[in-house]
């Protein structure tokens, strides 16, 4: 717990600007920032992953064959991009899959580590560029603005500390949930406490991605996610040892 | 078919996407250790993505009713594709009562940065997502079809090509029945 008490407003920090045009100006740097694929691949696969991650642009795009027409031949060096609604898809499916499924390791801790990999993944490719991040807080900031902005469109819109090792991250519309479907209308406190239970089994996998993220830049976190106000969405991050 | 300009969809950077299929596949060879049954899991998850994207495919392009199976597949692959991955897929090899054909892609956005270990290369279909996706999806147009990868650039092919069959073309039934 930390020293204000669990009722006691968490000191804002001055990390997440409100205003409009940084984020504009921000999107360009993120997007130029990683524009140009490396030759080499940015992080090394661990020996023991299973279907190994490398990001060599001649292993992914090889030329196109004679036989194909001119519409296939995408620059391999470009970055790609895809239609939304595939990834928005992809992970309503994951999450109901590893719900759904009978053995293995219980559907949060299967989807937080899909998403974990992923977080560390990204967290590579969008730091590239940037200079060395210093302590923690340089580490949240840039999570909560460059690696907000490049996974989830939006920089965070508000940061808390305690300055004791918990942050608390708000995303006002939350962009992973804004398909979820509304529930029946209910008095106020039973109706938040359904769309939470609702949203539940799609943030485990944004809580690795997060906790992924800031691991691999360096910071051991817990991260729980709390959506009793959809479609704003508030980020736990704990600061472990 | 004239081609008609493709409507602009939200887009995001594809390797979140990309990354995030590859992560699944690693968590469900992890969890269940048989491949058979991670392609499997992975053809339903494509096969209820498809039954869901197929409505997003025609809210979006305004298409109107495919005649035959033969313009159902120019459309998966000449609007679908790009629409949703921003790569085409060409529509050949054509059986001679126009039953089967296959797609051929020659750029794979689900296989960026990955690399099959050896022993995955024989048995896993990591690109079966897309097989289920058609499947489903044509389902819901009242084709079923059969999708399977036969080449795989993954495994060292030169493109990547999946067969379509076309089981039954099935008439539309009307009025539906309410427990139907």
């Amino acid at each position: 717990m930390y020293a204000g008490g669990p009722g006691a407003p968490l000191p804002a920090v001055g990390a997440a600007p409100a205003a409009a045009p940084p984020q504009q100006q921000q999107q360009q740097q993120v997007s130029s920032a990683a524009a140009p694929l490396p030759p080499l691949p940015p992080q090394p696969p661990a020996p023991s992953w299973q279907v190994s991650a490398t990001a060599d642009p001649a292993a992914a795009a090889p030329p196109p064959p004679a036989a194909v027409g001119p519409l296939q031949q995408s620059a391999p060096r470009q970055r790609r991009r895809c239609a939304e609604v595939c990834n928005d898809l992809l992970v309503a499916e994951a999450a109901s899959l590893f719900t759904q499924r009978q053995y293995g390791p219980a559907a949060p801790a299967a989807l937080e580590a899909v998403g974990f990999r992923v977080g560390r993944q990204l967290a590579e490719r969008y730091s590239r560029d940037k200079a060395r991040l210093g302590d923690t807080l340089e580490v949240i900031k840039f999570v909560c603005k460059d690696f907000w902005q490049a996974v989830f469109r939006k920089q965070v819109d508000n940061l808390k500390t305690n300055h004791r090792g918990i942050f608390v991250l708000q995303d006002h519309s939350f962009r992973w949930l804004l398909r979820l479907a509304p529930t029946a209308p209910l008095a106020d406190g039973a109706r938040a406490e359904a769309q939470a239970r609702a949203a539940q089994p799609y943030l485990h996998l944004p809580c690795g991605i997060i906790r992924g993220a800031l691991t691999h830049l360096g910071v051991n976190c817990t991260v729980e996610a709390d959506a009793r106000a959809l479609p704003s969405c508030s980020f736990t991050i704990k600061i472990t040892a | 078919m004239p081609p008609r300009p493709l409507p602009q969809l939200e887009q995001i950077n594809a390797e979140i996407f990309t990354l995030t299929y590859g992560s699944i596949v690693r968590q469900l060879i992890a969890d269940f250790e048989d491949l058979d049954e991670v392609n499997k899991q992975l053809d339903q998850m494509g096969y209820n993505i498809g039954v869901r994207l197929v409505d997003e495919f025609l809210a979006k392009s305004k298409m109107g009713r495919c005649s035959s199976f033969r313009e159902a597949a120019e459309v998966v692959g000449r609007q679908a594709f790009p629409m949703f991955l921003n790569v085409a897929a060409n529509v050949t090899n054509w059986n001679t009562d126009g039953t089967e054909c296959s797609l051929i892609l020659a750029d794979n956005p689900l296989a960026d940065f990955v690399e099959l270990p050896e022993e995955y290369k024989g048995e896993l279909r990591y690109s079966g997502l897309l097989c289920g996706v058609i499947r489903g999806a044509l389902e819901m147009v009242n084709m079923d079809v059969d999708a399977r990868f036969v080449q795989d650039m993954l495994r060292g092919d030169e493109v990547y090509e999946i067969r379509l069959r076309l089981k039954e073309h099935r008439a539309e039934a009307f009025p539906f029945k309410d427990d139907d």
